[in-house]
């Protein structure tokens, strides 16, 4: 059985004979019928709905990130980026401390902001053309660029930090893109 | 069941440039990663070995220009986070042999062990009381013990032979893998465990049936 029809089967999404051909399968081949029942279940169980229990303290501290004035945040008019989206989509809740823009690229350091439940975070170096530099997974929130790795000045960079959640889901800086220069 | 192609892959799969790839992919797995990490952490171990999965089955996910991902076909039946589940499972294991090795079958494939098992116990489940003063093992018993326990195998081939690829998963799932009624009927899409039961009282009424058309009954042990 090849992928599309294990996941055909699950969804039961085959028609009359293309089900018994499977099922014909299935009764004669216990690896596959394995495969199937551990995907039913390990399906089932992630989705299943999660309560989200907002505690008055976590509330209270992310309004504290938000309200105290972090110097990087500042746009040049003085006014605040808002911290959560700046860089990413609604769905990015990392914030990106740098690098952004021209850095010099002898004290290259990528900071990010910690993500309550983080198991790890998963930061990504790319070119402007998608191929990876440079990947790293750490529980640290602060990586510097090894001496191995070279970057070419005036280039086009890309950077982002996804963080692995406990509970299976991920928060993530968005891209971030940097230049660097001597 | 949403059978699309998801936004992202989408995106993914035709960006134009690497800029756009790249972030298609961060959005991608930022919505898949739940699914991905329990796909890793159902093989067991402590979190680097998570993570090594983790991180190996992104790894083949992008490789060749995410080739793996292309295979998807949205009008196949399947949903896309279901395909990618199997998908991600089967790297799992394909890392779990490539590090521990392949565990392989035993038995002989003249006739298979699902098969065997499923006579068995069906051939117990079928006769009548047994009577553990008359049990013997197999090197005890007499010609025409012996002759009549092939019949009995014989008959229960054929009777087998007649029945549905569903009921035969089902006698298989109860038999051979042993799992419960609510499992059963979860996994063939019954809405109940009852109506597992049933079907599976009702495919042994029909297998005793045609065995006693054939002379053969149970009571010869």
């Amino acid at each position: 059985m090849n992928d599309l029809q294990i996941a055909a089967y699950i969804d039961r999404g085959l028609s009359g004979t293309e089900r018994d051909q499977i099922e014909a399968h299935l009764a004669e081949c216990a690896e596959c019928r394995r495969h199937v029942l551990d995907t039913d279940e390990l399906i089932r169980r992630v989705r299943r709905p999660k309560r989200l229990v907002i505690g008055s303290a976590l509330v209270a501290a992310a309004a504290a990130l938000i309200i105290v004035a972090m110097p990087s945040l500042r746009r040049s008019d003085g006014t605040l980026e808002n911290p959560l989206y700046r860089g990413g989509t609604a769905s990015s809740s990392l914030i990106a401390y740098g690098p952004t823009g021209e850095s010099r690229v002898g004290s290259l350091r990528f900071v990010w902001s910690p993500a309550q439940g983080a198991m790890s975070y998963r930061l990504t170096v790319s070119r402007a053309d998608g191929a990876t530099v440079w990947t790293q997974s750490s529980r640290d929130t602060v990586a510097a660029l090894p001496t191995s790795v070279t970057l070419h000045v005036g280039d086009r960079y890309f950077w982002v930090s996804d963080a692995l959640l406990a509970d299976g889901g991920s928060r993530s800086t968005g891209l971030r893109e940097f230049t660097p220069i001597r | 069941m949403d059978a699309t192609v998801p936004l992202q892959l989408g995106q993914l799969l035709r960006a134009p440039d690497g800029v756009t790839r790249a972030a298609a992919w961060n959005e991608l797995i930022a919505d898949h990663t739940r699914l991905l990490l329990a796909v890793a952490r159902s093989f067991g171990g402590a979190h680097d070995e998570t993570m090594d999965r983790y991180a190996y089955m992104l790894g083949e996910l992008r490789e060749a220009d995410f080739h793996r991902l292309r295979t998807f076909e949205p009008n196949r039946g399947a949903s896309f986070s279901t395909w990618l589940t199997v998908l991600a499972r089967r790297l799992c294991l394909d890392y779990h042999r490539a590090r521990y090795g392949r565990q392989r079958p035993t038995g002989d494939s003249e006739d298979s062990a699902s098969q065997r098992t499923i006579r068995r116990t069906l051939a117990d489940s079928l006769a009548s009381e047994l009577d553990t003063e008359s049990l013997a093992d197999s090197e005890a018993l007499s010609a025409d013990a012996l002759a009549v326990r092939r019949e009995r195998d014989a008959g229960l081939r054929a009777a087998l032979r007649g029945l549905s690829p569903r009921e035969k998963l089902l006698l298989a799932l109860r038999f051979q893998d042993e799992l419960s009624a609510s499992r059963i009927a979860r996994m063939l899409g019954m809405p109940t465990p009852f109506h597992a039961y049933r079907q599976l009282n009702s495919v042994l009424a029909r297998l005793r049936v045609a065995l006693e058309l054939r002379g053969i009954d149970g009571s010869d042990g």
